[in-house]
């Protein structure tokens, strides 16, 4: 969690018309707030979290607390008051904007085959980004597509012997579509790709098992590359894209592999 | 019904620990209970007890609209909006004891508070 967050009040007195939250995430915990009074709520342009919950006070609810829920979809405009002067019921706590997001993300998962010894497992931590407009305006909530490149294969003290792993893990939350680019320059070694589709859930963490697996596929030394196109019409939705490299015998070399990795995401499916 | 050694680990056994006592239409008792018990830990003047403050907030608005697990009549087959609301219930006890576990591990709160929390879920839930 980004804490302190940034302050809405620094925003106003600074006369800008909007507040950006604008912040790795931590744990699907995470809770933010605003003390300012709204025109509208919307995604940020770069977040991973596709729907976030805002809490604010109504005079006309029970506990004087509504909730409203912001997508890429659906931003929210129209005056709120924060209320700071009154209080939420029966807590007692005063009124505010609460926000926080619906999706769950839990980085302590790890897939059922995990084996520290021979498994190196990297997170791309999800972006929280949501705005605050401080006076009315035409909302679009759009969010950007997000590219990652990866242009080695991490070394694995292991890989010499083959069957060492590195796990990806990326955001998916809402994404429709993804495009996943393999290529492997390697002169010496195989590389297995698998590529799953995880949902996070609260209990056991991830929704497991090979349902979520959409593609297997080898590589081999200075193989021609691949392209896996994933469509939510065809492969469903999932929080998070989970990219499985199983190294193969390197014939004595070691340090880094050049396998390279280039995925796209994106909320619109092409 | 087991009892957590941290706030990570309730966290993960929050729909499991829920699930009975929603059986046992003692759900709404014992949430209102947890947010009692913790409330005094959390001023809401001390800046940084602000985002459990918030979570608390949020859990004491919700706990009156917690329904009992035979809804509209026992064994009628039907359950109107029961399975709803114990879902946000475990979602918002979840999320509490997730966002505190990682929140007093960066020392935001106290050692004290974290365990206050962990105390009343294990008094409550466990």
């Amino acid at each position: 969690m980004g804490y302190p967050q940034p302050d809405p009040d620094q925003y106003t007195l600074g006369g800008q018309t909007f507040w950006r939250l604008n912040t790795l995430l931590v744990s699907d915990g995470d809770m933010y707030q605003s003390k300012q009074g709204s025109g509208g709520f919307a995604i940020g342009p770069d977040s991973d979290i596709a729907k976030v919950n805002i809490a604010y006070f109504d005079d006309q609810v029970p506990g004087l607390m509504n909730q409203i829920a912001i997508s890429p979809q659906r931003p929210f405009g129209g005056t709120m008051f924060a209320r700071n002067s009154s209080q939420y019921l029966p807590s007692q706590r005063p009124g505010r904007f609460l926000i926080w997001p619906d999706e769950i993300y839990n980085p302590d998962w790890r897939p059922g085959d995990f084996d520290p010894g021979n498994y190196r497992l990297d997170f791309i931590t999800p972006v929280l980004d949501v705005v605050e407009y401080f006076a009315p305006i035409g909302l679009n909530a759009s969010r950007n597509d997000k590219e990652y490149l990866f242009q080695e294969l991490p070394d694995n003290a292991n890989a010499a012997g083959g069957g060492a792993i590195w796990g990806l893990l990326i955001p998916f939350y809402g994404r429709r579509y993804a495009s996943i680019f393999t290529e492997n320059f390697d002169t010496h070694m195989t590389v297995q790709q698998h590529i799953y589709g995880l949902t996070y859930c609260e209990s056991s963490s991830v929704l497991t098992g090979d349902s979520g697996l959409v593609e297997v596929q080898a590589f081999t030394p200075m193989a021609a590359a691949a392209i896996k196109v994933i469509k939510a019409s065809i492969s469903g939705m999932f929080d998070a894209l989970f990219l499985k490299f199983t190294y193969g015998s390197d014939n004595g070399e070691t340090g880094t592999s050049d396998v390279v990795i280039r995925v796209r995401v994106s909320d619109q499916e092409v | 019904m087991a009892p957590a050694a941290n706030l990570l680990e309730a966290a993960t056994k929050t729909p499991s620990n829920l699930l009975p006592l929603w059986e046992a239409s003692t759900l709404q008792a014992k949430v209102i209970a947890f947010w009692q018990a913790i409330d005094p830990e959390f001023p809401d003047e001390v800046d940084s007890n602000q985002p459990v403050s918030n979570w608390i907030a949020i859990i004491a608005a919700f706990a009156p609209s917690i329904l009992d697990y035979e809804q509209p009549a026992p064994n009628s087959g039907v359950g109107l909006n029961t399975q709803a609301t114990f879902q946000t219930t475990v979602d918002y006890i979840y999320r509490l004891c997730k966002f505190a576990y990682y929140y007093a591990a960066q020392g935001l709160i106290s050692a004290t508070q974290a365990a206050a929390i962990l105390t009343a879920y294990n008094a409550q839930f466990a």
